[in-house]
């Protein structure tokens, strides 16, 4: 019949292009390996603006579900943030998200983990990053009080973002620091 | 002239059996065979969907971005493929939480995170990339940390745009109702295969 015959020719024409795309998708995502390169990355604490102790328990016990029971040290630390991130653009790269975590043990946790700094790049154009001093866009907090001449990690990752395929973490140590022995005036 | 009359009996045939009364061609086995055919091709979605959950781990392994809180990293209408792994979560990495007394999961990144020593439960706090604040005025009154329980998934492959027509269903329930309509009486009337 005339109209089936249109019906099964667009199914078989969809289902090939279908087939095509996908094959291309694989192929986009295989391209990656050949030209991923390495970038530059390079981020430092320069200095500890503020290390600082908040307590705060609500009174009442109805309280603690408004606001939050806090008893923490917090701090804010500025960075030092030197970084190229072009050779990670290529066909298959919508953007770059790279950001620096301190990571601490504690008495009570095995791991602490707070980003400071976050930055996207959505082309090689706005790749390259140069900061002496940064002031962090987060705050480090503990949970506890616990912070005060503990040496923290610092690392650095990039995630990159493809347009299609598997997205890709890498994580790159950098120098650890050191908090002041004592809170700051 | 005869042809004439055969190309007219035909579709006079066509009209009465696809378009009057397209049941009135499928009788008895015929009728069975269909639905047996329809049957199997909602269970092969089935098999799939749930292959695709063994496989990755997580109850939901692929989600279409709803919000655009994760811009530019994720847009409306792009589809995320989920796992789930038992490798601890980690600061950075990109999960899909549900609340309760929330229908809709959230996909954001993880910003801080305190692994206890003793009981090893995680307290995460999660961000949109493109919010300027943390999650915390989007969890229930009085909770203050995400724990693993309330990860569905976490992202591991994307495609851009994929999930349109999840959108415009969502957005257009009509269109969804066309859609699983005329799916059905394709498969229903469709006997040549």
């Amino acid at each position: 019949m005339p109209l089936h015959n249109v019906a099964h020719r667009m199914n078989v024409v969809l289902t090939t292009a279908f087939m095509f795309l996908l094959v291309l998708v694989a192929a986009n995502w295989l391209s990656h390996f050949a030209l991923r390169a390495e970038p530059r990355l390079a981020v430092s604490v320069a200095k500890v603006n503020i290390l600082t102790r908040e307590d705060f328990l609500p009174r009442l016990p109805d309280m603690s579900r408004k606001y939050q029971p806090l008893r923490r040290d917090v701090a804010n630390v500025s960075l030092a943030i030197s970084m190229d991130l072009t050779p990670l653009f290529h066909w298959n790269t919508k953007m770059v998200f790279v950001y620096a975590y301190a990571e601490w043990p504690s008495k009570n946790n095995a791991v602490n983990q707070i980003v400071l700094w976050d930055a996207i790049a959505q082309s090689a154009d706005d790749a390259v990053l140069e900061f002496p001093a940064l002031g962090a866009e987060y705050r480090l907090s503990d949970q506890g009080f616990g912070l005060r001449g503990k040496t923290l990690n610092l690392t650095v990752v990039y995630n990159r973002i493809p347009h299609t395929g598997p997205l890709e973490w890498r994580e790159y140590p950098m120098p650890s620091f050191t908090m002041p022995a004592d809170y700051s005036q | 002239m005869s042809g004439d009359e055969d190309v007219m009996t035909t579709a006079k045939n066509f009209v009465r059996t696809r378009i009057i009364n397209p049941f009135k061609a499928l009788r008895g086995r015929v009728m069975l065979e269909q639905a047996i055919f329809f049957g199997l091709i909602v269970a092969n979605a089935f098999i799939l969907w749930k292959t695709l959950t063994v496989v990755s781990g997580s109850e939901s392994p692929i989600v279409v971005v709803l919000s655009g809180s994760m811009r530019p990293a994720f847009d409306r209408g792009d589809l995320l493929f989920l796992t789930m792994g038992s490798s601890p979560l980690r600061v950075g990495e990109i999960v899909v939480y549900a609340l309760p007394g929330r229908a809709i999961p959230i996909v954001h990144r993880i910003v801080s995170l305190h692994e206890s020593r003793s009981s090893g439960k995680v307290d995460l706090l999660t961000k949109g990339d493109n919010n300027d604040v943390d999650d915390l005025g989007l969890y229930p009154r009085g909770v203050w940390w995400l724990h693993r329980e309330n990860i569905i998934g976490r992202a591991g492959g994307f495609a851009r745009g994929a999930g349109v027509m999840t959108i415009a269903m969502n957005d257009m329930p009509q269109l969804k109702w066309a859609m699983i309509g005329g799916l059905f009486l394709y498969v229903l009337l469709n006997r040549d295969g």
